[in-house]
């Protein structure tokens, strides 16, 4: 027999952070990467293998030695941390941007999940793919490239930086686009070019005067420069001022992402 | 009845409306099927322009990323390779050996895109019953996924070879020659895209295909690296590749030489178009996978 006196249940009772739904959220993302993960894995690791391919034997030959290594082990760096760039920028931007279209937006705006707990779990969701992307690709790279590696501090941090300020540009990207058109222009005619032209396949100490010193001003490049100076102890750059500038930059985009998703906009009309 | 043929009569005559009884409307005359002949001039068309349409109403998918995924492609590649005075590649510098191979890249991938996606589109969105019911005959429907694909490659061809000749200076030699066997590998990667749609199930079913069967084949066909960089034994399987004959003819077409034989590259493409297209076709035609 139902006891007809007892209390009506209560909701949950949870503390100052969600953690049930924060981990929820983040599962969500991840399962909905490996869903897929012919698209989301393999296929980054093919093109990166093909560009590897492709750039070692076209400029192999004549090309032999930049900043102390071959120039393979030279590139291979620089394409983990492109591909890892574009993946992570990917999965949060596709994922925000295909749950406001097709409506499913709101199931990740009802629940009691902060706005901060929101960003964080996004975020976490991309630099997820983009380290598990960049440790299939240096795997299958180490087939044919050799990788010393001199500072694995670096490698990790800037792994791991890389994938999260990515993210983050994704989650903005994502909360500003109301179309599929508008997140490819953000990632046809921003992230590609900066994740192509940030030092990924040749020293910046090539390029021509104006474009030397912007380069310094580009956190792609820093995290570029930092990821390869954790393998080949060589960099254009002063690796604590990438460290610094990596940290800085994300800490602003944490700051603006959670802003945006705060003030529900593009979310929340 | 005599005031019904009356009023029809008027009708047939064209007078004016004010002298035409309103209450006389046209379902007192069965509609006839437009006649068509031997060619649906009209369906095929309609069904060209949509294929346009559907292309063009997303600009920035359609020519924004293939042209700047180029122009990255070949700055990346002069400051990579740039100032090294012993890089030239069959004499000419770096990024004037790999122009044409991004024309051909640019051209091939998105001519294999506009096809595979729309079809793989209709089928998913549940519209495929729409273009197989209309009274378009299957050579008409392989007609216009010719000419589509044809006409979106080769405005984004044109655009790339535009921005190459800004920085290299590349005038084709036997511009006809080009033209022709850049046609020929669009033709063949068109229809291996109907064939891919055919075969695919879901989107990552095709994207797949693309990511795992023509960026290699594209990427490997010495666009981007000379074929006298590979060793020996990957030398000769990869020039079994038809779009390695499309590139090399093309490179023969734009500069007057290249690796092949001309006329063996070009029965490699002749013949691997109408492989695809003979192929695409008899699936099409049967509804294979298709009409269930």
């Amino acid at each position: 027999m139902e006891d007809r006196n007892a209390a009506p249940p209560r909701p949950k009772r949870y503390g100052a952070i969600n953690w049930v739904g924060t981990w929820y959220l983040y599962v969500k993302e991840v399962r909905r990467f490996l869903n897929v993960y012919t698209q989301t894995i393999a296929a980054p690791v093919v093109t990166t293998l093909l560009f590897l391919a492709i750039f070692t034997l076209a400029l192999g030959h004549a090309v032999e030695v930049v900043h102390g290594v071959p120039f393979p082990t030279f590139l291979a760096p620089g394409l983990i941390t492109m591909a890892m760039a574009q993946n992570a920028f990917a999965n949060t931007s596709s994922s925000l941007v295909i749950s406001k279209i097709q409506g499913n937006i709101v199931d990740v705006l009802m629940p009691p999940i902060s706005s901060g707990e929101f960003v964080f779990a996004y975020t976490m969701g991309g630099i997820s793919r983009g380290v598990l992307v960049g440790f299939v690709t240096a795997v299958g790279m180490s087939v044919f490239v050799s990788f010393p590696i001199s500072h694995p501090f670096f490698i990790v941090f800037h792994a791991i930086m890389a994938s999260m300020m990515l993210s983050l540009l994704g989650i903005i990207g994502g909360l500003w686009s109301e179309k599929f058109d508008h997140i490819a222009a953000v990632t046809n005619f921003v992230i590609m070019p900066f994740s192509f032209l940030s030092g990924t396949f040749y020293s910046i100490s090539r390029l021509p005067e104006p474009f030397y010193h912007i380069a310094f001003f580009n956190p792609f490049f820093y995290m570029i420069d930092g990821f390869r100076y954790g393998f080949i102890g060589n960099s254009d750059s002063i690796p604590i001022v990438g460290v610094a500038v990596m940290t800085g930059v994300n800490s602003f985009l944490w700051f603006i992402a959670w802003r945006m998703v705060k003030s529900g906009y593009r979310l929340k009309a | 009845m005599a005031h019904g043929q009356e009023r029809l009569q008027a009708e047939s005559l064209s007078t004016p409306p004010s002298e035409t009884s309103p209450a006389a409307t046209p379902r007192d005359r069965a509609p006839a099927p437009a006649r068509l002949g031997i060619f649906n001039h009209i369906g095929t068309a309609a069904l060209y322009k949509r294929e346009i349409k559907r292309e063009f109403a997303l600009l920035a998918f359609s020519i924004g990323g293939p042209v700047v995924q180029t122009i990255l492609f070949a700055i990346v590649f002069h400051l990579a390779a740039g100032g090294s005075p012993d890089l030239l590649i069959r004499g000419v510098s770096m990024v004037a050996f790999i122009a044409p191979g991004l024309v051909v890249s640019a051209s091939l991938q998105r001519a294999y895109e506009v096809n595979a996606f729309s079809l793989m589109e209709d089928r998913m969105e549940g519209t495929l019953q729409d273009l197989l019911m209309a009274p378009l005959r299957p050579i008409e429907c392989m007609a216009v996924y010719a000419a589509s694909p044809l006409t979106v490659g080769g405005i984004v061809g044109a655009f790339i070879w535009f921005v190459m000749f800004v920085f290299t200076d590349m005038v084709p030699v036997h511009a006809v020659i080009a033209l022709l066997f850049l046609a020929g590998g669009m033709i063949a990667v068109a229809y291996a895209g109907i064939i891919a749609a055919i075969f695919s199930w879901r989107w990552d079913s095709l994207s797949g295909k693309e990511i795992f069967i023509l960026t290699p084949l594209i990427f490997l066909s010495g666009t981007f690296f000379p074929m006298e960089a590979v060793a020996e034994p990957f030398r000769t399987i990869l020039q079994f590749n038809p779009i390695f004959h499309v590139v090399e003819g093309f490179r023969y077409g734009m500069t007057g030489a290249s690796l092949t034989d001309p006329l063996l590259s070009g029965c490699v493409v002749a013949g691997s178009a109408a492989f695809m297209a003979i192929t695409a076709y008899l699936l099409f035609a049967r509804g294979y996978r298709l009409k269930n």
